[in-house]
């Protein structure tokens, strides 16, 4: 806490995408990065005049179009078939790559011929680490292109570019590979911590490191004099994304030192300056498009070795080349949630008060040295005077760990509130009662400091009303009829995501037919953030709707907005969209008021607009159409803009969901009868737009609780399910019914981001695990603290049932 | 291919303007320079539009098939998927390949008015019979009234999924006018979604149907 940088560390964080990247999936372990980064963005911005400030909209009434229901710009070519997406480009002369990958957890090749591949009729270049670039990629442990030593199963270690993916595919199949198994870790991460364990990514690499602990005033001694004392471990599975698209990059070279590339990625601009340091080039000798992108989740923040792999290849061969992962490889390659194993341990002071609080968490890093957190809603949600959270980082060879939807967050969460519900059962309390007694309101890490906002406690007693908890929570295994259980279950929830961000810019265009334009380098995938662009810009600078737009797929006209990932579009890049608003409606007022004979007689802070109009706010009938304000320059106007956040600011989301469940006694199945779900929103900017992020999220979520995991055998320590037929994600029959899946959006406003908005992506994932969890406990009486809550579990627990 | 005022008809820049909807994404659009698409010639009118590897090359079929109310005259390739002659040779990029074994539906196509997946089955197969994508819904320059049932509900996050869920839909509305909300998810559980949590696409589909559903 408290970490100073040097101006030259700080400028050199900010023009790193891949930090940008890191520090949004992980806020809370680059704290002082992101306030640093914060500090000095605020100190060099210069401050908006105040009188434009003044005359944003004060109260939600005032908006527009802000907080209602918006049909998203994104949708009709997505509808029609006519989006293209980077998997759906096709280029005259494109080429088909193949990846080979590592049958091996840990192996390297001793011997590799590809004469037979080369030979193959079609095929027009073969990569491996024999003749691969010599230029690392910039991850962790550093790799190149394709490699000569694996660190997980899956891992790439040549590619072929053919004619056709037939002929691609099957020269992989001809390349002879001889491996040496080395030593591995997978199915059991904590050998990868016993003494004598192989080092398993380098020899000079510690396969754990522990993280800095989150101290507050003595854990030891109120322990030792706590009137209650409980402690538990749980633990969570390895996930993977599998957004519908899998990785894809199409490359194309236009000339020696010019790269076009189709990437499906979360965050082009990434893609962009990863591509242009590799190969040695000015980032606008790189352009990158991502128009419509099938889903990232976390998967696909940066440049993935899709990316530097059909960009070498189209190299070697002079010709367009695409590259999209086959399911498989999607499932063992790229980023996967990290598994966590949380101990938990609690002292109750005056028998329901939590007075020490402490967690000691090991997550997966997997085959890279990436961090791992779990510790955000751990602090947060619950008020604990004595506290002590650590997390340790391991190595293993389970594949890269990396940031799934929340990151570290869910897993927290499924500990804490299974934990919590325990803790209110032995202080002889609801669950409910005992939650809303120990909430904590405040950011107990910054000297108690008031959230800038907090909707916690609504959300809590907002899902419990709605959901009708004081009438349908009974005792543990108290509604049991015939051979089918009920069960009531709760969780809160609350993280860094969607909240502090970073600074980011954004042009806003009025051109001279009165029509908006938002270059938003926030890259769209799938959230609706370019409608959400819209929608804000359209509300500060006073045109219709209907006049409005967005435009986002391409490096070569949009500034880096950052990625789209840790919730922070629409509260960091949507700020700045704000702030580019503002600077082109003062732009816009100050034309209309100067020069010889002004179309407004009035000063430019006596004026405001409106509908398409600049108009005295002293008397609307003296109006000029902004179509005119801006013709009269002869260009269009553009406005500029930068997220700036205020400085000791603690900024935090919060949800709450509650759900019904019905457990079959016979069969251990559980059906969810009834969920709902309460985010702590800030302000709704499209109200369509939060509702789909919450639903997503919270099926997401059951999927997590019930059924997704990632399994691992002993011997080779091989991921044994790798597509959907066998690691299952909900489907239309395993939600609720439309009328009992419910979401109710909190809104209380926050001061920092656009018109009070924060972050909701990720934050609706958390909750639905333990309140699954929870629910089942109040069906079975029986607890189950290993995720997921699968039917081979459940059917355990009821054979324990009294 | 032949290339005609049919094919501008379903143009996303036409399609926006016509629609009412912003400009939004038109600009993109012109930025992206694939391959135009397949026309979308009338139904009353069979032409027969040579497509694949020259007629005779090494392991090449010849086929007919309607697709979307045209005729082809198809050389194939039989390793070929339907998947793959529509997208790769057609330029029916609609039809989307999630996981290349039919497990996710994104590929989904009506035959002859049934759905399939396309992923899963090899090009050959489908000779002498009636091809539905995606591609076919809107016309006149505007959304179906499933598409736009769909627009309305929220029912698009990514879209990845949707064409699969669209022709899923089609098929069910077809034989089933007013399905109920158990035969609507029933129809769609072969579509795998992982952004949605299907919500809005049932409502999307229960009210093209023209049964709302009410909170």
């Amino acid at each position: 806490m408290g970490k100073k940088f040097s101006q030259a560390r700080i400028l050199q964080m900010l023009d790193d995408p891949d930090f940008q990247l890191l520090s949004a999936e992980y806020p809370d372990l680059y704290a002082d990065e992101i306030e640093a980064m914060n500090d000095y963005v605020r100190s060099i911005t210069p401050a908006l005049p105040e009188w434009v400030k003044g005359a944003a909209p004060k109260s939600q009434q005032q908006l527009k179009f802000v907080g209602t229901k918006v049909k998203r710009i994104e949708d009709p070519a997505r509808l029609t078939g006519n989006g293209v997406y980077a998997s759906d480009v096709q280029l005259p002369g494109m080429l088909y790559g193949y990846i080979v990958r590592s049958p091996y957890a840990h192996a390297t090749i001793t011997a590799i011929d590809t004469s037979a591949a080369e030979a193959l009729p079609g095929v027009r270049a073969v990569l491996t680490y024999k003749n691969a670039p010599q230029t690392k990629i910039g991850t962790n442990p550093d790799k190149f292109v394709v490699n000569q030593e694996a660190h997980c199963a899956g891992d790439e270690v040549a590619a072929v570019a053919a004619e056709d993916p037939h002929t691609a595919r099957e020269a992989a199949e001809l390349i002879k590979i001889t491996w040496q198994e080395l030593p591995g870790v997978a199915a059991d991460i904590k050998a990868a911590m016993a003494a004598g364990a192989p080092a398993l990514i380098a020899p000079n690499i510690s396969n754990y490191s522990a993280g800095t602990p989150v101290k507050r005033g003595d854990f030891d001694s109120a322990y030792g004099s706590a009137s209650l004392k409980y402690e538990q471990t749980y633990t969570t599975a390895t996930l993977q994304h599998t957004p519908l698209e899998r990785h894809c990059t199409v490359a194309r070279w236009e000339g020696p030192d010019r790269l076009v590339m189709w990437a499906s990625s979360q965050y082009m601009s990434s893609v962009r300056s990863s591509l242009a340091s590799y190969f040695g080039m000015p980032r606008s000798h790189v352009r990158v498009l991502s128009e419509n992108v099938g889903g990232g989740f976390g998967s696909k923040g940066g440049a993935q070795r899709d990316a530097y792999i059909a960009a070498v290849l189209a190299q070697m061969t002079q010709r367009p080349v695409k590259v999209y992962f086959d399911r498989p490889g999607n499932f063992r390659t790229s980023v996967h949630r990290y598994a966590e194993i949380m101990s938990l341990k609690a002292g109750l002071a005056g028998g329901n008060t939590i007075n020490a609080y402490r967690l000691d968490a090991i997550g997966d890093g997997g085959a890279n040295k990436g961090g791992t957190s779990s510790l955000p809603p751990v602090q947060r949600v619950y008020t604990a005077g004595n506290a002590f959270f650590q997390e340790t980082n391991v190595i293993t060879n389970r594949g890269q760990s990396g940031p799934m939807r929340c990151v570290g967050d869910p897993q927290g969460t499924w500990a804490q509130e299974i934990f919590i519900d325990e803790l209110a059962e032995k202080a002889g309390m609801n669950p409910l009662d005992f939650r809303l007694k120990n909430i904590a309101e405040v950011d107990q890490d910054h000297e108690n400091r008031k959230w800038n906002s907090c909707g916690l406690r609504d959300c809590a007693t907002k899902v419990a009303t709605a959901i009708g908890w004081s009438s349908k929570w009974h005792k543990p295994a108290g509604k049991i009829n015939g051979r089918k259980a009920h069960g009531i279950g709760i969780a809160l929830h609350a993280c860094g995501h969607g909240s502090m961000s970073l600074p980011m810019t954004c042009v806003v265009r009025l051109d001279r037919d009165g029509s908006l334009d938002v270059n938003n380098g926030l890259t769209e995938i799938g959230g609706g953030q370019s409608t959400a662009a819209m929608i804000i810009a359209a509300e500060t600078v006073g045109v219709k709707l209907t006049d409005a737009s967005a435009s986002w797929n391409d490096t070569g006209f949009t500034p880096d907005a950052g990625v789209t990932a840790g919730s922070r579009g629409t509260i960091s890049s949507g700020s700045a969209v704000r702030n580019a608003a503002l600077d082109l409606k003062a732009q816009l007022l100050q034309i209309a008021t100067s020069g010889a004979k002004p179309m407004l007689n009035a000063k430019p802070e006596d004026c405001d607009t409106g509908d398409g109009y600049a108009f005295v706010k002293a008397d609307p009938s003296q109006k000029v159409k902004l179509a005119d304000v801006a013709n009269s320059t002869g260009n269009p106007v553009i406005g500029r803009g930068t997220h700036v956040v205020p400085p000791n600011t603690s900024m935090s989301v919060f949800s709450a969901g509650a759900t019904e469940v019905e457990v079959d006694l016979d069969t251990g199945e559980v059906t969810i009868l009834s969920y709902v779900g309460a985010n702590d929103v800030g302000q709704a900017i499209n109200r369509l737009g939060v509702e789909q992020q919450m639903e997503g999220g919270i099926v997401m979520g059951m999927g997590m609780g019930l059924w997704e995991e990632m399994k691992y055998e002993a011997q080779h320590n091989f991921p044994v399910n790798w597509n959907w037929e066998n690691y299952p994600i909900p489907t239309t029959l395993d939600t609720p019914k439309w009328a009992n899946f419910q979401t109710i959006i909190v809104e209380p406003i926050d001061a920092i981001g656009p018109y009070g908005a924060k972050g909701v992506g990720e934050p609706p994932i958390s909750p639905p695990p333990p309140a699954l969890a929870n629910a089942i406990y109040n069906a079975i009486g029986v607890r189950i603290y290993d995720a997921p809550l699968s039917r081979d579990k459940v059917l355990a627990a009821i054979k324990k049932m009294k | 291919m032949a290339t005609t005022k049919q094919q501008s008809r379903y143009s996303r820049r036409t399609f926006l303007k016509g629609a009412g909807a912003t400009a939004a994404g038109t600009a993109a659009a012109a930025t992206v320079p694939i391959a135009g698409r397949a026309p979308e010639a009338p139904v009353a009118r069979p032409v027969a539009v040579r497509v694949g590897p020259p007629a005779g090359a090494a392991n090449t079929t010849l086929m007919q098939v309607t697709v979307n109310g045209t005729l082809f005259e198809a050389a194939i390739d039989p390793r070929w998927t339907l998947a793959e002659f529509l997208r790769d040779q057609l330029n029916l990029t609609g039809t989307k390949v999630g996981c290349d074994r039919g497990e996710c539906g994104a590929c989904t196509v009506l035959v002859d008015g049934t759905p399939y997946l396309a992923c899963s089955t090899f090009a050959t197969e489908v000779a002498g019979r009636k091809i539905t994508t995606v591609e076919s819904l809107a016309g006149d320059g505007k959304l179906n009234g499933l598409q736009n049932a769909f627009w309305e509900s929220g029912a698009v996050q990514c879209g990845f999924c949707i064409p699969g869920m669209l022709m899923s839909a089609t098929a069910l509305l077809a034989a089933k006018p007013k399905p109920t909300e158990d035969e609507v998810r029933t129809a769609l559980s072969g579509n795998l979604c992982r952004c949605t949590g299907y919500k809005k696409i049932v409502e999307g589909v229960m009210a093209a149907s023209g049964q709302p559903l009410k909170a």
